[in-house]
């Protein structure tokens, strides 16, 4: 813990090496998080190189040791979602009334899911429509709720509900095939 | 589902690519250098990083031109010493191809006719060099420069022809004979500039003694001169002096007006070094005048402790010079201004309104009812004594009459840039300072200064140590910088009511002088 303190404490004195020792540690973790929101590995490295810069630049405000894990996912995943709006007019959206929702799917047990690898899982979310992926990861990875998700991604809270219940099915769907 | 997937991609790893971090590291670094802040370095830093990047740049230039000048001179010397091989009978197996070939039996003259052609050279460049020299004309004959350029431009090419340039067959005769050339105008037997010459190459190593006299170094000052001083040596000119030739070389030539002419055309070649340039063309000691400068500088000054305490200062001087050998002093005079930290502390007393009385004016009843009154008055304010204490911190400005004194020692020099390290010392007298009237109106009394800064009449003497660059403008208009740190010996500002002497002080001269 004093390590990380003291990682934290040249970090907030933007210590180049610091940063370095920081970017070997956590850079990983955070990859596999942005890739989560991006289609490909290129786009999800241009999300980390764009959160790392923040997390340099405003890891003085950083008031928790514990919290700096927590800290830079946040920041990683806002700056995805950020990511994520500016390329919004690219990104084709579906109009809530035509989608038709099955309540069954959220519920319904998937056991063939245990042979499935996680680059395939990856590659799965990767393929989902824009607005899909986007509200699966933040209600099911980062603990999003439907309203904050709504806020976070100027949608309703139906939206939300709705795009997260057709990621699940097109996974499943999905899986099926690969299984 | 959910947790199948967090339990797929919760917690992956992926490794990033190598080249994502040297895009981050490049743009923290740009961010770095857009959102440096200057104001966050101390000033004095600032300046005397400045002044050291000037002098940085002035000893680069300092030393590129340097070594332009030696790598022309060296290469320059390398051809000519090439050249020289031709007169030496002992070196043919190293002589160039050009050379071995002159020297070769197919193309070799006979010797008869090397003598005849040799006399005939000798004879037409003798009646040249005499009607030259009765003319006066010497300098425009062989022009220092010019024979300079001739020297760097002769090159072994022009060798390979059948007959030998006539310099070289008047040395080469003059190794056969034993004599100096006979054939020319008439000359001393002694001193000629062969024999000067030989004098110095002391370090020629021949079994022929007359050989070891003219044989020239293959490397080195002395040789770049030795085929000028051959071409010269038939009138017994002297050779010019270069690098470490030593004050032996004195000729009997005639010192007319054009041996002025030549000094001062040797100070201005590049070539001559600081020692070299004291000596004029023969050897001779140059009388070196005292020089006179007249500047105008601005210097700012930081104090280096006691920042609270002690203010940063302006000043502007005038001062004259004098350089003699090198050394430089100077003496003027100077106004320097200041911005004092002072507390102001003030009691004082003032008659002001503390409240409201009602005067009355007079009473009445309400006819028809005797019980009744009626108060008619007018409310009149309540005066009386109020003390006050003020205390408040305040800028108090202050001038200083100030003597600046300089003696500077010039440490590198060239012609456009000077580096002097230089010891000063000044002298300062307080003839103002701001009044403090922070309130007027009621009557004050009592005030008190709490000064921080200076008291109300004062003197400072400091002594300092400065590197001065001097960098040439045009003409004699000279830029000068010059960082200085510099010790109060006796401190104009006290704090806690004691004076103390010190501390440091860091000041950045800036300034224009002119050389007479």
């Amino acid at each position: 813990m004093k390590a990380l303190d003291d990682l934290i404490y040249d970090l907030k004195a933007g210590k180049r090496r610091a940063q370095s020792v920081l970017y070997k540690e956590y850079a990983p973790a955070l990859l596999g998080l942005c890739m989560r929101y991006s289609k490909s590995k290129a786009e999800a490295e241009d999300v980390l190189q764009e959160g790392f810069i923040k997390i340099f630049e405003k890891v003085g405000k950083l008031q928790k040791t514990s919290s700096l894990v927590p800290w830079m996912k946040r920041i990683m995943v806002n700056t995805a979602i950020n990511s994520y709006h500016k390329n919004l007019k690219h990104y084709y959206h579906q109009d809530i009334d035509e989608v038709q929702i099955d309540e069954a799917d959220g519920v319904e047990k998937v056991e063939y899911l245990s042979g499935i690898s996680p680059e395939v899982v990856m590659k799965a979310v990767q393929e989902l429509p824009e607005g899909y992926k986007m509200v699966l990861n933040m209600y099911v990875f980062d603990g999003f709720s439907h309203k904050e998700i709504a806020e976070e991604l100027n949608i309703s809270v139906n939206t939300s509900k709705t795009q997260l219940l057709k990621a699940r099915k097109k996974l499943k769907t999905t899986f099926k095939k690969a299984f | 589902m959910d947790d199948f997937l967090r339990g797929s991609l919760g917690d992956i790893e992926v490794k990033p690519s190598q080249n994502v971090w040297k895009k981050i590291s490049k743009r923290l670094l740009i961010l770095e250098l857009i959102r440096f802040n200057f104001s966050n370095v101390s000033k004095y830093w600032l300046y005397s990083g400045m002044a050291a990047l000037t002098t940085v740049a002035g000893l680069a230039y300092y030393n590129m031109d340097s070594k332009d000048l030696s790598t022309t001179l060296s290469s320059n010397v390398n051809d000519l010493a090439k050249t020289e091989t031709l007169s030496s009978p002992e070196n043919k197996e190293d002589k160039p191809e050009t050379l071995q070939a002159f020297s070769s039996p197919e193309t070799k003259p006979n010797e008869t006719s090397l003598k005849e052609i040799n006399t005939e050279a000798n004879q037409a460049e003798a009646e040249i060099l005499k009607e030259d020299l009765s003319q006066e004309s010497l300098e425009e004959f062989i022009p220092i420069e010019e024979a300079d350029d001739a020297i760097f431009k002769y090159t072994p090419e022009k060798k390979t022809e059948q007959v030998a340039p006539v310099n070289s067959l008047v040395v080469a005769e003059a190794i056969e004979t034993n004599t100096s050339p006979k054939n020319t105008i008439e000359e001393p037997q002694k001193n000629t500039a062969l024999e000067v010459q030989a004098e110095q190459n002391e370090s020629v190593s021949s079994k022929d003694p007359e050989l070891k006299k003219i044989a020239p170094k293959t490397a080195g000052g002395t040789s770049s001169n030795t085929i000028f001083i051959q071409k010269r040596g038939l009138v017994d000119i002297p050779p010019l002096l270069i690098g470490s030739q030593t004050k032996k070389a004195k000729f009997d030539a005639p010192k007319s007006k054009k041996k002025k002419q030549r000094t001062q055309k040797s100070k201005q070649w590049k070539g001559l070094s600081k020692k070299d340039s004291k000596n004029d063309l023969y050897g001779d000691k140059l009388i070196e005048k005292p020089t006179y400068s007249i500047s105008l500088d601005y210097r700012h000054n930081w104090p280096m402790d006691f920042k609270d305490f002690i203010p940063q200062s302006n000043l502007f001087s005038l001062k004259g010079g004098i350089s003699y050998h090198g050394f430089d002093a100077r003496i003027g005079f100077g106004i320097q201004s200041e911005q004092n930290n002072t507390n102001y502390n003030a009691q004082y007393s003032s008659y002001d309104s503390v409240g409201f009385f009602y005067d009355i004016d007079y009473y009445e009843t309400i006819s028809g009812n005797p019980d009744s009154i009626i108060i008619h008055y007018t409310p009149r304010a309540l005066y009386d004594t109020v003390n006050h204490n003020s205390s408040m911190e305040m800028k108090q400005a202050s001038r200083w009459i100030v003597i600046p004194i300089e003696l500077g020692y010039e440490i590198l020099k060239r012609d456009s840039y000077v580096l002097a390290i230089g010891l000063s010392a000044q002298l300062g007298w307080e003839y103002y300072r701001e009044q403090m009237i922070p309130y007027s109106g009621a009557s004050l009394s009592g005030i008190t200064y709490s000064s921080k800064g200076a008291s109300s009449v004062n003197s400072y003497i400091t002594v300092g140590l400065g590197l001065e660059n001097q960098i040439k403008i045009i003409d004699n208009w000279w830029f000068i910088i010059e960082p200085r740190m510099f010790y109060y010996l006796k401190t104009p500002y006290k704090w806690e009511d004691s004076n103390t002497n010190g501390p440091f002080g860091f000041g950045v001269n800036a300034g224009i002088r002119f050389k007479f």
